[in-house]
């Protein structure tokens, strides 16, 4: 047979080569790939960057509030610096600095110029969000993993994983957080904060998942407490944090 | 002389057809690959093309000559500059007249966003017919565009959260493109305090004196940079070349019409050599009577041309669907355009049925060369 009629015959045998990978991996989509896939959706990659968080909320009273965080966190060789600046109406400008040990541990850094708080259950100025939600993973990678509790997963059947930071060394008021995902999609549609009595203390509504510069997470969500509800959007991302700190500004 | 090249012309019409009627199944898996390569092709070029021009269309409506926003920003939508600086641009010799905009995305009833404008309250965009006379919005009245409220099912009295903030459509406006009717209209004030974003806007949009020279505009864009640093100029031709999301598409869009065409003619190429082996004698005997090789070659170019022919018209169909069907999805996630289809894209299927058609040809012309007469005749 000459060589040009062999040419189809390799064509179909190479397009039948690239299908065989392809089917192994829908095949293999399982539970491993979707814990994966949540992980990537928390974990941002890289470490310099700057975040620009809007935070809206609206209180049981119909109090309607909008402020903006700004985050920039410096990657350092004696742990990552994150410095917070918060702005909008009828607050003062507020300015926070948070030092990361390597263990994952939270403190106030060296010369903290701004305010620093810890405490459970405290509330970012101008808003209703308790500040632990954004405190709870700045020194920590998040973990997610199959619900390990029976009654957990009796109470909250809808809930198929739980997420929790790698380094235990922050102090929040739940003790577990369930993910309900979309068993389609594979990204997550709910987080449900447990306290240590098993009642659901807190719920956030994922509204939107997207691009957020060179890492897709989650760009938009709600949490509904026991205050209200209170939006957070990501409206402004970029790497590296060369253009001059939120309080050199 | 004239007579023998039409009687050529004609036989060789008759081998091609008697070709692809003989064997229907192949000629149609070759017509309806290249058709789907070039269509798919197509719709990301329709895409992107439709995008800008209907932004273009929105510029044009506006009279924008100039835009300013925050200079360093990859997302203009992120833009905020303050809404001052309007008043020191309209004091510019040159500058005829200025419109201050705020944009920004906001979550209705906490499950969808949409695209909000914020004019500010004397402009007549923030006006509406009440009980025959032309009042202007309060606070907490919106006006929405004819496509979003088709698209969102919203009517004129539905009240809407958004961004938790309690909102009542009063009434449609007439925009004056596209891209404008998939959006609300509010208070400037109503959307820079939903959107903390008090006393600042994302564009200003200039207008300048008709007749104006280039060097004018030139002269006029320094002076508007100069109020400020943190200002950037740009025409609407520059903004477009730099908006990311027809740029992405318009990029994917060459890549994908690229590899296609590859593709396609791979396609052609393969479906070819297994018709030319399959004709050997019937080549051999054309060889024998004193074919030229040109005459062979022109037997397997003419047989690849009616196929990616048929193939461009077909991909043309399957494109124009693919086109609506994109533009579609892509009001579902917010962003309205109106199909357009441009003689810029007919050329660029017309090209690729020639490249394909000349390229495919090139290696079952060689294989057709290469026959040897006699080993061919024995057989």
């Amino acid at each position: 047979m000459s060589f040009f009629l062999k040419i189809p015959h390799l064509l179909f045998f190479v397009l039948f080569l690239t299908l065989i990978p392809f089917y192994q991996n829908h095949a293999s989509e399982d539970t491993t790939e979707t814990i994966q896939h949540l992980e990537n959706l928390l974990n941002r990659s890289g470490k310099d960057y700057q975040v620009k968080i809007r935070i809206t909320s609206h209180t049981q009273n119909g109090e309607h509030l909008v402020v903006i965080l700004q985050s920039t966190r410096d990657a350092e060789p004696t742990g990552d610096r994150l410095l917070f600046r918060l702005a909008g109406e009828n607050i003062p400008a507020y300015n926070s600095c948070l030092q990361c040990s390597a263990g994952g541990e939270t403190s106030a850094c060296e010369n903290n110029s701004g305010e620093f708080i810890t405490e459970p259950g405290t509330h970012l100025p101008g808003s209703i969000l308790p500040w632990e939600e954004i405190l709870v993973g700045a020194c920590a990678d998040w973990r997610v993993g199959p619900i390990d509790n029976s009654i957990l997963s009796e109470q909250y059947p809808q809930a198929t994983y739980s997420v929790e930071p790698v380094t235990d060394n922050f102090d929040a008021s739940w003790r577990s957080t369930l993910i309900v995902v979309d068993k389609i999609t594979g990204n997550p549609d709910l987080f449900l904060r447990i306290d240590k009595n098993n009642h659901q203390l807190r719920k956030i509504k994922v509204v939107e998942i997207g691009r957020i510069g060179s890492w897709t997470g989650i760009r938009s969500a709600i949490i509904t407490t026991q205050h209200g509800r209170i939006l957070m959007e990501i409206i402004g991302f970029s790497m590296g944090t060369d253009s001059p700190k939120p309080w050199e500004e | 002389m004239n007579s023998d090249v039409k009687n050529s012309l004609y036989g060789m019409g008759s081998l091609i057809l008697d070709n692809i009627r003989c064997r229907p199944l192949r000629a149609f898996i070759a017509i309806l690959s290249i058709a789907v390569a070039l269509g798919g092709a197509m719709t990301m070029v329709g895409t992107s093309e439709s995008l800008e021009s209907t932004l273009v269309l929105g510029y044009e409506s506006r009279q924008v000559d100039l835009m300013v926003m925050q200079a360093n920003k990859t997302n203009p939508m992120t833009s905020r500059i303050d809404t001052s600086i309007s008043d020191e641009i309209l004091a510019i010799d040159g500058v005829e007249s200025v419109q201050a905009l705020l944009a920004d995305s906001l979550l209705v009833d906490s499950n969808y966003s949409i695209m909000v404008y914020g004019w500010p309250s004397s402009y007549q965009e923030v006006q509406y017919q009440r009980d025959g006379k032309r009042v202007i919005l309060n606070h907490g009245e919106i006006l929405i565009g004819h496509t979003a409220a088709s698209l969102n099912n919203l009517s004129i009295g539905d009240h809407l959260e958004l961004n938790f903030g309690e909102y009542k459509i009063v009434d449609y406006f007439e925009a004056g493109n596209f891209f404008e009717s998939g959006v609300l209209f509010m208070r400037l004030d109503d959307l820079q305090q939903l959107t903390s974003s008090v006393g600042k806007v994302t564009f200003i949009f200039v207008a300048l004196d008709a007749g104006i020279t280039d060097q004018q505009k030139r002269v006029v864009t320094h002076q508007i940079e100069q109020i400020s640093p943190i200002l950037k100029v740009v025409t609407t031709d520059e903004f477009l070349a730099d908006n990311q999301l027809t740029s992405a598409v318009r990029g994917l869009g060459h890549v994908i019409l690229i590899s296609n065409i590859l593709l396609s003619i791979l396609i052609v190429s393969t479906i070819m050599v297994l018709s030319v082996s399959e004709r050997r004698n019937e080549i051999a005997i054309f060889r024998a009577i004193g074919w030229s090789a040109w005459q062979i070659s022109w037997l397997v170019i003419l047989e690849t041309t009616v196929i990616s022919a048929t193939a461009a018209v077909m991909g043309g169909l399957i494109g124009w669907t693919g086109l609506e069907i994109s533009l579609s999805h892509l009001q579902t996630l917010g962003v309205y355009t109106e199909s357009v289809v441009t003689i810029e894209q007919a050329v660029w299927l017309v090209l690729s049925a020639i490249l394909i058609a000349l390229f495919g040809a090139a290696l079952p012309i060689y294989y057709a060369l290469n026959i040897s007469i006699h080993e061919a005749l024995r057989e």
